[in-house]
């Protein structure tokens, strides 16, 4: 096998002239060149000029480089910014027939060749026809079929002229319609402008292949000599598609060849390809027979025939596993059940697998961490003292009472990670969307709203997508309704604590109360400022579904998890401080340090606040007095209970729990239950952290931000109220 | 002509939700459906979007999630499309 030799003269001072001979356009400046001088004559007038194009991230630039090597020349175009590249196409000489290499493989079995008869016809115009005769090569003008046998039995010695050819990369073009200044160029370059090059490679995706042919059916239809390279067959294997070079040279009516520049294979076949249609007469365009150009309708119907015959595996059993198992997951019944159930076993498996783990770690922050730190104090003369309360009865019993749930959270963005890495959260998106689209909602304000379920802060961002301002509006309004992660870590601390095996269930419950509060806080803002406003039409490309893949999965989880750590350290490490001082004031006697918490200023300021919260069965001031640390961030709520409790001698998550019950039973006369359940659903729809209302009113101002507090406010002390009465009736 | 570009631009008229939809409405083969739905997009007739369900960097606040959503990219892709 003889292989391409990308020895590449490229040169300046042709380049720079204007004796391009039959180059198309005018010259290229040069920007990074290796100077090369090289003859006039081989950039002259017999050296053919092939255009490589194809759709952006086909290959073609890798392929460009594969047959030129490094040395080529790149620049703008004068009077533009599109840049391309040039170089010289060596061809070793070659004294082997060349049907061997038309009809036998190079031993590569991906790299093949297919070559089309295709009959020369008239040209499009007289002045095209003058043009592309002079750049057309002089043997085997005649297109009939012993010339052109003869001209693949022609050797290829260093006297023939094609075996050097000028290369030029176009930009990336989807089409000649001229949407873009790449596209515009290369349609006037290739068709508009004369000389045209004496033949175009087209570079297709075998990944991707009706995408790539959409500008190979507009080439065809101009009189042009064209070579498919069909590229990523490796990629198109991957993906279950097979291209079949003889159909599809047979459907395009073009020679097709194979390649692979990354290995570089394929592009002795392609050398010879190019030649041999070289010596051929410029083909005759697909044409209508009314002579009117076609229109893109009619492209894609012949794509898709081409489509049809030219790939013998087209990817559809691979999607087609996806699609039937989207049939299922999909269905307007099943979908939203099987959703439930998957979100129900990700918040189970959460709370039970992670409970041993919790345990642990609040064992060891409450003992040997406490108990060390405050030996270490006392060993320094600080025990007993206002530092020994600040850093173990706050950081230790606070930030380390939220640091129990780190397995707990580990597990669960784990769990989520490996659903979305499988392709199944994308679904979750249709499923949401589809609710959305029924209850007439905006389909695109889900998009935000899907990523509340994350954080509330960067959906509010989101909204930005949306382009009527109303919709942005109602959007941003909504968006606190979703239950972030913060809010999920305080469900699951309350749900290990209250409902036991239960508590992956109440999690989940309150998940779908989140989804229930979106919609039905959605419906009523419909039938006030969401009136006459249209659905916006919805298409969601879901990828086929995958193995989820350790790396990624424990990457994506660690990343979330990262991201809690950070907030403990940060937001919470301050709130604990802030809220250890207020438990160190005294208002009645005790100093400053040594405050009972019962007495302290901060039990004295929510004592005026948890009567409002008396009917809703949380009128305890160590419970309101938590909604308001959880102002600053939800996950502040947990430390906030273990710097109260941890004061009161109960430093681990069983005593917390306890003593918490005890709270819950005290403030709602035994229905400690019914208590908790409605200081969830308060939670869920109380104020957004302090971020979250920055966010909106950098979005909506301070008047609609005002507002929305006040709904959330509203809807959050109603619901609860009604929780609380209702349950308390069954608990 | 009813050719693949107008059945695709049909099926978005007729509220098909995803891709696998149109495919089974129309027949066609999903490459030629993907294909005319980038076509539409190229031509300014439908915007493509690119669907995260995590949260983009640097904007978090006190949110645990705050910063996951450098991962995007590696996920599986849902696209958004709606009309111009």
């Amino acid at each position: 096998m003889t292989a391409s030799t990308p020895t590449v003269p490229v040169v300046n001072e042709v380049l720079g002239s204007t004796d391009m001979g039959p180059c198309c356009g005018p010259p290229v400046p040069a920007k990074t060149t290796k100077r090369t001088r090289t003859s006039r004559k081989a950039m002259g007038g017999d050296v053919p000029v092939i255009a490589l194009v194809g759709a952006p991230n086909v290959g073609k630039s890798t392929l460009f480089n594969a047959m030129t090597g490094s040395n080529v020349t790149m620049g703008n175009w004068p009077g533009s910014t599109v840049e391309i590249s040039r170089g010289t196409w060596r061809h070793k000489p070659k004294t082997v027939s060349r049907k061997r290499h038309i009809n036998q493989p190079e031993g590569d079995s991906q790299t093949n060749t297919a070559s089309c008869e295709h009959q020369p016809g008239p040209m499009a115009t007289g002045q095209q026809s003058v043009e592309l005769a002079s750049a057309a090569p002089t043997v085997a003008s005649s297109g009939d079929a012993p010339t052109r046998a003869l001209a693949r039995e022609l050797p290829m010695t260093a006297s023939d002229p094609y075996q050097e050819m000028t290369i030029i990369d176009f930009p990336g073009a989807y089409s000649l319609d001229s949407t873009s200044p790449d596209e515009e160029f290369t349609r006037r370059h290739l068709v508009e402008q004369s000389p045209a090059p004496s033949l175009i490679i087209a570079v297709v995706d075998a990944a991707h292949l009706a995408r790539s042919l959409y500008l190979v059916s507009e080439v065809r239809e101009h009189p042009l000599r064209v070579v498919v390279a069909v590229s990523m067959s490796d990629v198109g294997s991957r993906h279950g598609v097979d291209v079949d070079i003889d159909a599809l040279s047979e459907a395009l009516e073009v020679p097709v060849v194979r390649v692979d520049p990354r290995r570089r294979t394929g592009l002795d076949d392609l050398a010879h390809t190019v030649r041999d249609t070289l010596a051929l007469e410029v083909p005759s365009p697909r044409a209508r027979m009314d002579g009117i150009e076609y229109d893109e309708d009619e492209r894609f119907a012949w794509i898709a025939k081409v489509v049809g015959k030219g790939t013998k595996n087209d990817g559809s059993a691979r999607q087609q596993l996806s699609d039937r198992v989207d049939r299922i997951v999909l269905a307007k019944v099943a979908g939203p059940l099987i959703f439930i159930a998957v979100m129900w076993a990700v918040f189970q498996i959460t709370t039970t697998v992670a409970s041993p783990l919790q345990d642990l770690l609040g064992e060891l922050f409450a003992g040997p961490v406490s108990s060390g730190v405050a030996w270490l104090l006392s060993a320094a003369g600080l025990g007993d003292t206002w530092v020994e309360g600040l850093l173990v009865h706050g950081l230790i019993g606070g930030v380390g009472m939220l640091l129990t749930f780190v397995p707990l959270m580990a597990l669960m963005f784990i769990l989520l990670a490996l659903l979305e890495d499988s392709g199944y959260l994308a679904r979750a998106a249709v499923l949401t969307d589809r609710i959305m689209g029924a209850l007439g909602l905006p389909g695109r304000a889900f998009l935000p709203l899907v990523v509340g379920f994350g954080c509330n802060v960067p959906a509010i961002a989101a909204t930005r997508v949306l382009s009527q301002p109303r919709h942005r509006l109602m959007t941003v309004l909504l968006i606190p309704f979703t239950a972030c992660s913060a809010r999920l870590t305080v469900f699951v601390m309350l749900g290990t604590v209250f409902f036991g095996r239960w508590a992956g269930t109440a999690v989940f419950v309150m998940y779908l109360v989140s989804i229930l509060l979106v919609v039905a806080t959605g419906l009523v803002l419909r039938s006030t400022l969401w009136r006459a406003m249209p659905s916006e039409p919805l298409v969601i490309d879901l990828p086929p579904y995958q193995v989820p893949t350790l790396r990624l999965t424990l990457s994506v989880a660690w990343v979330r998890l990262r991201g809690f750590l950070k907030t403990a350290a940060g937001i919470i490490v301050a709130t604990v401080v802030v809220v250890w001082i207020l438990q160190a004031i005294p208002t009645g006697a005790g100093t400053f340090g040594h405050a009972d918490t019962d007495t302290s200023l901060y039990a004295w300021l929510a004592r005026h606040v948890a009567p409002i919260f008396a009917p809703a069965g949380f009128g305890a001031w160590q419970i309101v007095s938590a909604l308001f640390v959880g102002f600053v961030a939800k996950e502040a709520i947990i430390s906030s209970w273990g710097q109260t409790f941890a004061v009161s001698g109960t430093e681990d998550i069983t005593g917390l729990g306890q003593q918490l019950t005890a709270v819950f039973n005290a403030s709602s006369n035994g229905h400690a239950l019914a208590a908790v359940a409605a200081f969830m659903v308060f939670l869920l729809a109380y104020t957004p952290c302090v971020a979250t209302l920055a966010a909106q009113k950098r979005e909506v101002g301070w008047r609609w931000t005002g507002v929305g507090v006040l709904i959330q406010l509203g809807v959050a002390i109603i619901m609860a109220i009604v929780v609380f009465q209702v349950a308390r009736v069954f608990w | 002509m009813n050719g693949p570009l107008s059945q695709v631009a049909d099926a978005f008229a007729h509220n098909k939700r995803s891709v696998p939809e149109i495919v089974r409405a129309t027949g066609l083969n999903r490459d030629v459906v993907q294909a005319c739905v980038e076509h539409l997009v190229s031509t300014g007739r439908l915007h493509l979007e690119a669907l995260s369900s995590g949260c983009p960097l640097g904007a978090c606040g006190s949110c645990a999630a705050g910063s996951s959503c450098g991962h995007a990219a590696a996920r599986p892709r849902t696209a958004h499309v709606r009309a111009a």
